[in-house]
């Protein structure tokens, strides 16, 4: 490597960095994708010649690996023939060559000087609709890949600066949005072309030599960052388990498993004993694997240093089996790949990081419970004049993860998509023939928790300005079972929701000056929940509802304020029902505030039945020889555990210990102090536990799997403070989710 | 008789500048502000001013013809949340609108550095209780047709409800109100008849365009911050009035020109940034002076360093801007920043790298050489160790720098990175006007635009110290120094004309068909009645006004739109095609040629019309008479101050600006001292001194390494 002054090294880091960004700024002006504009499902990033990625960009995270894959396939496969030539750009939408799915198309060019390629740029985007038998290319119904949108391995597309007619015509042939991906192309390229030139000017003044040695010293100071990161986290391992539900064929549960293990400065996230890969769409190769990882690693770990994934992967190992949901052979259908395995991939790591980070006092403020999908769905059809249009409808937000010190965010939008927003209610209804009735705050959506979850939005919509059915598309999952999970004792959220109002009276409620703004504000001939990967008709006398899960809670909701729940209620995102039963708080009936002795009172009687209730743990694993007395503080106060656990170890705390040997370290609780038993294991093996039907997180999961999943609470035996909610299959035993390495 | 009195109002300092009937600068001053009552703050400076042309205050001000007037109360009040206590009635079912804030709220105006930390980000704090939003029954549909009556007795309901729940002042905002406002005009028509005096928002009437939540914030933002404003201005208009002024107010506002304090009443957000905007006011001015259409405003202060531009002799706008994550409909200058300032703290990070910033020491506690508490080192210690600022000298001798302290506070970063003190100082010296240099880029480019084809201005405090160096990397065409770039914003606004501007939406895919057209074309002539209606009522010839017409245009289904300016008369098919082609165009300009499709089809969706009546006070005179090349006048010192060029510290000339007169060359090394600032030239590079006393840099070869 180089040698190259840390100063100019620090000037060239900032520049290029601020380079990255600015592409991925031009691709959001100018793209015509509501995809790319509004949810941000783009991303890009600046490459070393080598294909080893310098910097990506802050949008949608799961598409953090792709570039770099992509342009390592195409130097692996393509250097010789045909050749890379300034100017050139390749195209791609293969999942088998760095794409996430097909609705990705990325643009990857090297960048010359001088006859020598310097870095590659790169840019993918997601194209409203690239073919195949469906509307918008979520393949409901396809078996395999050769069901979905034509794929397309890398291809020059741009030869010299100029797009070649011949494959541009291929490219866009098959898609129902023609127009909007050849603009998009040019988006792509007009951001490429930024940063070719941006590139250029830097070489012009330092030189190529400072240019190139400064990405390999970008590379190994973020290499190094990560490490140190993970030096001050603790070792151990911690795991979660996850679901997709509905495979686009048939309405079953898919299972993902991650143990992710700390050791010194590596991490492992260890997929072993996922699911095989489905006969549906929702599988996703190793792109997603590798990129719904990131999608977590990136927000949570490296919120604080240059996202530089070349050298932040240096640290992390991932294992998966090939064949695996999230890692599928080819020809595995992979249409929802983004929004179905990868994104369930990245739920697991986004936990298990989560509960990682709450072992530290320094990092307990990072630590956020989960978030969850939106609901996508696609409308087609006629307009009024008889026009037709296919269109993806991004209305609706879930609620953010809880924080260890508040609430998770209102709407606070998907994990790993920080910049993805909504459209005005008035962008759809000019775009395509429907009305919304409401579109608000959903109650009940939020995991309940000393901190609760955000809350998710729910709306309605009827057909409106057209004289024919709409052709709907549903692609979401979280729909059978929650998919927000809650954290140390915060509660899941509520499932996504879809309910078809079969002859709904919404239009004679307008007619007669009355505008419904709720479900229960409508009345139907009949109600109809749909599955989460659907298509179906909305008849003109139909009315559909969405509603967007929340986000986790954390911590045990029976420690939350009571005044906050009296908020939530007085504001209409917490029913009374959640509030007197979830967190045991009574509300006056006249003045809705919290009535202070009831409540206590409540909270007792919630415990008390907890206790009564539970499958008795086993006995705490309290070491013979270790000294005998009361357990005290480790350290000088103990080290937290989340806010409900600590470490302790046993013995005298006065006088003695410094004579005597330390005792083993105890994990208790953190407000009785009952020990669970030795701080490597998980307190959970230790805690009192009981299972509980979903529906007590939400009255809306009903419309989930009620028969088949249920929740698993773990709590202390003697006062019943909760410390971990788990939800899984009834007849699956419960998971170990913590084993500390002291 | 015949003072004009420009007026700005500071975080730390009131300003104001004077120019007497024949446009030379009388006086200028400045005074402590006061927060809790800015007019006071104002005040003070006018006394200042009065005492420096040896008047008293009454005198002054009756001898004064115009008072032109930066007014940040609202601005302050947003920041503060301490505006009005709004109730927001709105269409039944889209109550939380605000709150769910289209998701992207929370990321609203942040830098990509912010938006990468998930788990901190949050929504806008809220600037409207949830208990004092009403939804009404009441729908129009998005062709203007009513799907639901407005029903009267849930309006009665809410209004009464608000009322008794303390509103002080009423949002309306109905979802496609501005194709169809007959509800929302029924309501102001109902609160009108039930709470006389109430002051009451429409959406159609602030901001009549496509899109419920800016539409909803533009109202509620109105209705919050108006009453806070309002009052201000009344309040001020009458202290100066007891006081002798019997002339009109006049306030810069955020679109780059002057109003009114009536149009103020109606739109209360044109105050935000009112008085950054007088800076801009005042780099149009010089742009017509020297002739220089492209010019970058740079304002590097103690904690930030911000950039405006002026492109073709415009100033540059944003259409959607925000302020604390809500986006607004009132287009504003488009400013960007960065934190880097003389606060700026130096640090090493763990890899043993130097950094600065993005944390400032700010006024508390400080750079280490304000000998104030603060221990670590910043921008300004760093300047000071390398002999830029004079310890004796800082804010024209008010306050003492101690180099000791400064010296001190880098020895551990210097330590940390094996480099003797003054070679960290000059690496924080780099780095941080490799910084300014970055976002001055990315702001040009992002527009279109190559640096190279710009000349920079430089003020705020720091900046003078900093320019020539980050203005050399960025190899801009010139650098200019205001004279009185200490009160630059308050002299600027005595340049501004009177600028109004109204916008209406209206989609319409090109070419249009004959009814769009018309439509199209009637919006213009509302829209221009409706200035000539103001322009009379404000006692102005509205045959003065330079009026001006655009068009925001895209090609289909992308969300940003372009500005692009519209014949004058009526819109004809044939002047659509001119309008596609200027369309496409100003897009190729920006993003590169190639980079459009028209295939995609192209379209307008909103339609502004600017009415501009120029300056109505003396422009500000350039001097005539140009003297000696020689500055030995004005030398006042020499010091040992680090050039690279130079290989270390060399002596180096310093000048004590106010000493300096049109014509003087000054050759670098040197520094120039003035009252507020002081101005670093390098070897190699020559300044003048031009016939407004500004200082102007040439251009000075390639960029350092």
């Amino acid at each position: 490597m180089a040698q190259l002054d840390p100063i100019t090294l620090e000037v060239l880091r900032h520049r290029l960095w601020m380079i990255n960004d600015e592409q991925g700024k031009v691709a959001t002006q100018i793209s015509g994708s509501p995809v790319v504009y509004e949810a941000y499902d783009f991303n890009s990033s600046l490459i070393t010649p080598q294909g080893d990625s310098l910097f990506v960009g802050v949008y949608t995270t799961r598409l953090s690996l792709s570039l770099h894959l992509a342009t390592k396939h195409i130097i692996a496969n393509m250097s010789d023939n045909p050749g890379f030539e300034d100017g050139d750009a390749f195209v791609t939408n293969d999942p088998w060559a760095g794409a996430s799915h097909m609705n990705d198309f990325l643009m990857l060019a090297p960048v010359f000087w001088e006859g020598e390629i310097v870095a590659w740029s790169g840019i993918a985007m997601h194209e409203v609709d690239v073919g195949g038998p469906n509307p918008g290319s979520f393949t409901v119904g396809a078996k395999d890949v050769y069901g979905e949108g034509p794929v397309i391995p890398p291809i020059k597309l741009v030869e010299r600066g100029r797009v070649r007619k011949d494959i541009e015509g291929m490219v866009i042939r098959n898609t129902r949005t023609p127009e909007l991906n050849a603009l998009d192309i040019r988006a792509r390229l007009a951001a490429i072309n930024r940063t070719r030139q941006r590139v250029h000017e830097i070489i012009r003044q330092y030189g190529k030599d400072t240019f190139l040695a400064a990405q390999a010293h970008i590379m190994e100071l973020a290499r190094r960052g990560f490490a140190r990161r993970l030096l001050e986290l603790p070792d151990g391992t911690w795991c979660d388990r996850g679901f997709i539900d509905h495979d686009g064929n048939e309405n079953k549960l898919y299972e993902f498993r991650l143990a992710m293990t700390k050791a010194g400065d590596r991490l492992t996230f260890d997929y072993t004993g996922t699911s095989p890969q489905a006969p549906g769409m929702i599988n996703c190769t190793r792109v997603g694997l590798e990129g719904g990882t990131m999608s977590a690693v990136l927000p949570m770990l490296c919120y604080d240093m240059p996202w530089c994934p070349g050298g932040v992967m240096n640290q992390i190992d991932i294992v998966s089996e090939e064949g695996a949901i999230n890692n599928a052979r080819h020809p595995a259908a992979v249409s929802m790949a983004t929004v179905a395995a990868a994104f369930a991939t990245g739920q697991l790591a986004c936990t298990a990081i989560a509960r990682m980070l709450d072992c530290t006092e320094k990092y307990h403020v990072e630590a956020q419970a989960g978030g969850a999908l939106s609901q996508f769905y696609v409308v087609a059809g006629y307009k009024e004049d008889g026009q037709r249009f296919t269109g993806i409808l991004l209305d609706q937000g879930p609620g953010g993860g809880a924080r260890t010190y508040k609430d998770g965010m209102d709407v606070g939008g998907v994990p790993g998509s920080p910049c993805q927003g909504i459209g005005n209610v008035e962008t759809y209804e000019r775009l395509y023939p429907v009305l919304y009735l409401y579109r608000k705050l959903g109650r009940d959506t939020a995991g309940a928790g000393t901190y609760r979850g955000g809350a998710g939005t729910e709306l309605m919509i009827i057909p409106h300005r057209t004289r024919q059915p709409l052709d709907m598309t549903m692609i979401t999952h979280g729909a059978s079972h929650p998919d927000a999970r809650g954290l140390y004792g915060g509660m899941p959220s509520s499932v996504n929701v879809r309910l078809c109002l079969r002859g709904s009276n919404a239009r004679q409620l307008l007619a007669a000056q009355l505008v419904p703004a709720g479900l229960e504000d409508v009345t139907c001939e009949k109600l109809e929940s749909r599955y989460p990967k659907d298509r179906f008709d909305l008849q003109l006398e139909d009315a559909l509802l969405m509603g967007s899960c929340g986000g986790g809670g954390y911590g045990d909701p029976l420690e939350r304020s009571p005044d906050l729940v009296a908020r939530d209620v007085t504001q209409g995102l917490v029913s009374r029902e959640v509030a007197l039963h979830v967190y045991g708080v009574v509300l006056d009936p006249v003045s809705g505030k919290a009535d202070t002795e009831d409540t206590a009172h409540e909270r007792h009687r919630l415990r008390q039945l907890r206790l009564l209730e539970a499958v008795r743990p086993a006995a705490t694993s309290v070491r013979r020889g270790d000294p005998p007395g009361r357990p005290y503080l480790a350290g000088n106060a103990g080290r937290p555990i989340a806010t409900c656990l600590k470490i302790v170890r046993r013995g005298d705390p006065f006088g003695k210990l410094r004579a005597g040997p330390a005792g083993r370290p105890y994990l208790a609780c953190a407000r009785c102090g009952h020990i669970y038993g030795e701080a490597t294991e998980d307190p959970k093996m230790h805690a009192a536990t009981r299972q509980i039907p979903i529906t007590v997180f939400s009255p809306w999961n009903r419309f989930g799997m009620v028969e088949h999943m249920v929740g698993r609470e773990a709590y202390c035996p003697k006062c019943a403070l909760l410390i971990g909610v788990q939800v899984g299959r009834k007849a699956d035993p419960p998971f170990s989710d913590m084993l500390l390495r002291l | 008789m015949g003072y004009y009195v420009g007026l700005d109002i500071g975080g730390t300092f009131t300003d104001c500048a004077v120019l007497d009937e024949r446009g030379q600068v009388a006086t200028t001053a400045k005074s402590a502000s006061v927060p809790r009552d800015p007019g006071q703050g104002v005040l003070g400076a006018l006394e200042v001013a009065a005492a420096n042309l040896g008047l008293p205050l009454d005198r002054f001000l009756a001898e004064t013809s115009l008072v032109i007037h930066g007014c940040t109360v609202g601005t302050n009040a947003m920041i503060e949340r301490k505006g009005a206590r709004v109730g927001l009635i709105t269409t039944r079912g889209h109550e939380d609108c605000l709150f769910i804030g289209k998701v992207n709220q929370k990321v609203a105006g942040l830098s990509e550095r912010e938006i990468v930390h998930q788990r901190a980000l949050d929504k806008a704090e809220p600037i409207v209780d949830p208990a004092l939003i009403r939804g009404v029954s009441e729908r129009i549909d998005s062709q203007g047709d009513v799907v639901c009556q407005l029903n009267e007795a849930e309006a009665e309901k809410a209004i009464a409800e608000l009322a008794a729940r303390g509103a002080q002042s009423l949002a309306v905002c109905f979802l496609w109100s501005f194709l169809n406002p007959s509800h929302e005009a029924r309501l102001r028509e109902m609160v009108a008849q039930r709470h006389p005096g109430t002051y009451v928002c429409t959406s159609a009437d602030v901001a009549p365009v496509l899109g419920e939540y800016e539409r909803m914030v533009t109202t509620t933002l109105s209705a919050y911050l108006r009453p806070r404003v309002v009052e201000y201005l009344e309040r001020l208009e009458g202290r100066l009035r007891e006081l002798g002024y019997s002339q009109r107010l006049l306030l810069s506002h955020c679109m780059g020109g002057l109003t009114t304090v009536d149009e103020v009443r109606t739109k209360p957000l044109l105050t935000l940034d009112s008085g950054p905007a007088g800076g801009v006011l005042g780099l149009q001015f010089f742009s017509r002076q020297y002739g220089e259409p492209n010019i970058i405003g740079t304002d590097m202060g103690g904690t930030s360093f911000d950039v405006a531009l002026i492109e073709k002799g415009e100033a540059a706008l944003e259409d959607e801007p925000v302020i604390d994550k809500y986006v607004f409909l009132v287009p504003k200058l488009a400013t960007q920043s960065i934190g880097a300032g003389g606060g700026s703290i130096i640090w090493v990070d763990p890899d043993g790298i130097l950094r600065v910033g993005p944390q400032s020491a700010g006024a508390d506690p400080g750079p280490a050489c304000y000998d104030t508490g603060g221990t670590q080192p910043a921008v300004s210690d760093a300047d000071l160790v390398l002999g830029y600022l004079n310890p004796e000298h800082f804010l024209g001798g008010r306050k003492r720098l101690d180099r000791a302290k400064a010296e001190a506070a880098l020895e551990g970063v210097a330590k940390a990175l094996g480099m003797s003190t003054v070679e960290a100082a000059a690496g924080a010296f780099k780095i941080v006007n490799s910084h300014m240099a970055d976002l001055v880029r990315r702001a040009t480019i992002e527009r279109g635009y190559d640096p190279r084809d710009f000349a920079l201005f430089s003020f705020g405090g720091a900046g003078p110290t900093h320019v020539c160096s980050f203005g050399r990397e960025l190899q801009v065409k010139g650098i200019y120094i205001p004279r009185h770039a200490t009160v630059f914003c308050a002299l600027g606004m005595l340049t501004g004309g009177i600028l109004h501007s109204y916008e209406m939406s209206y989609p319409a895919g090109l070419p249009m068909a004959a009814r769009d057209l018309g439509a199209v074309n009637d919006i213009y002539g509302r829209i221009e009645s409706r200035l000539r209606e103001q322009f009379q009522q404000e006692g102005l010839d509205p045959a003065q006004a330079r009026v001006t017409r655009f068009a925001y245009m895209k090609y289909r289904l992308q969300p940003r739109t372009l500005l692009v300016p519209t014949p004058d008369g009526r819109l004809s098919t044939a002047g659509q095609q001119a309008l596609a082609d200027a369309f496409e165009s100003r897009y190729a300009g920006i993003y590169g040629p190639g980079s459009g499709y028209r295939q995609a089809g192209i379209e307008a969706i909103k339609y502004r019309v600017d009415g501009f009546i120029p300056s109505i006070v003396p422009a500000v005179l350039p001097e005539r008479a140009k003297g000696e090349a020689d500055p030995s006048e004005a030398l006042k010192s020499s010091r040992p101050a680090y050039f690279e060029e130079a290989g270390g510290f060399t002596d180096t000339r310093v000048y004590d600006g106010d000493l300096l007169r049109y014509g003087h060359r000054l050759e670098g090394p040197c520094i120039v001292e003035r009252m507020g600032d002081t101005l670093v030239i390098p070897p190699g590079v020559q300044a003048q001194v031009d016939e407004f006393q500004n200082l102007r840099i040439g251009s000075f070869g390639s960029p350092a390494r």
